[in-house]
């Protein structure tokens, strides 16, 4: 503590502010600042979003937290069901693709109808290629058949 | 679609061992309506008969004189699902009742075999379904 400092209190003595401050200060309640009613609005709108502001700051953040990792988990399951029903053999897809008439079922009557449509000119859809030697041909209509009468754990099921 | 049940008389043909062979006719009766595919399923439901399927073979009409679709784990076994298709030109599909496979049997022991047939499809020329009834018959021995 220096003893010609300005910041130094001692005892016994009043702060003294400069005299054009004083005066200054006296003078405020004498001057009425006019404020415009649209400008009071504005302040005090701008006040209420700036109070009430935090909160949905907080909701929105989190928001967009949770908006990644649900984006993840659905990209997520898009990729596995298109895995599944694209999987080259996979037998839940080929079944489905052996299913010629759509009547939810694989029987000998898709065999049949794909085999009319080979004999009648028709290009049958490429993914018929059952067996994968890129033509669909009798062998694929054999391969329709087998699944039809297909035991599912030997003679008895 | 048609279920049939029934028993096969006992007359097989086998060894002194108490081994049994039976042959049992498939048929399909498609009524007035040409029969261009089928398939059915055959099973022997008793288990006393110890019955084994040991061959399956077309049937009476040129139509569906090759053996038809059957699962080769079938053999040895009870129970089998058979199918078949004919592009034949409609004039040469069989119609009423027609022979269409013949499923042969071992059986262990001289006891009736029970079964049962189900008709899962019968579809005409065109592939659209049309009604029709299945029956078994053993065929007899000379």
């Amino acid at each position: 503590m220096k003893p010609g400092d300005i910041n130094t209190r001692r005892d016994g003595e009043e702060p003294q502010a400069p005299e054009k401050l004083v005066a200054a200060l006296e003078e405020l309640p004498a001057r009425r600042v006019f404020v415009p009613p649209a400008i009071d609005a504005a302040v005090l709108l701008a006040a209420h979003r700036h109070l009430t502001g935090p909160r949905r700051r907080e909701f929105g953040a989190l928001l967009a937290w949770l908006k990644w990792p649900a984006w993840a988990a659905a990209c997520l399951v898009v990729v596995g069901l298109v895995c599944f029903f694209k999987k080259p053999g996979g037998v839940t897809s080929t079944v489905a693709l052996m299913d010629l008439n759509h009547d939810g079922r694989v029987d000998i009557l898709d065999a049949f109808q794909l085999t009319r449509e080979l004999q009648s000119g028709q290009k049958p859809p490429s993914g018929l290629d059952l067996n994968s030697d890129g033509v669909v041909d009798q062998r694929d209509v054999h391969i329709i058949a087998s699944q039809a009468v297909k035991l599912e754990k030997g003679g008895r099921s | 679609m048609a279920l049939t049940c029934g028993r096969i008389a006992a007359q097989p043909t086998g060894d002194a061992a108490g081994v049994q062979f039976r042959a049992v006719d498939i048929y399909v009766d498609s009524k007035q309506q040409p029969l261009a595919a089928y398939q059915l399923e055959f099973s022997v439901t008793n288990a006393a008969s110890a019955a084994k399927i040991v061959g399956i073979e077309g049937g009476e009409t040129p139509a569906y004189s090759e053996p038809p679709f059957y699962d080769p784990q079938a053999m040895q076994h009870e129970r089998v699902v058979i199918a078949a298709f004919s592009t034949n030109a409609v004039s040469n599909l069989p119609t009423g009742k027609t022979r269409v496979a013949t499923i042969h049997l071992q059986t262990a022991r001289a006891v009736e075999s029970e079964f049962e047939l189900k008709l899962e499809a019968a579809a005409d020329s065109n592939g659209n379904r049309i009604p029709a009834e299945p029956s078994v018959e053993e065929r007899k021995t000379k």
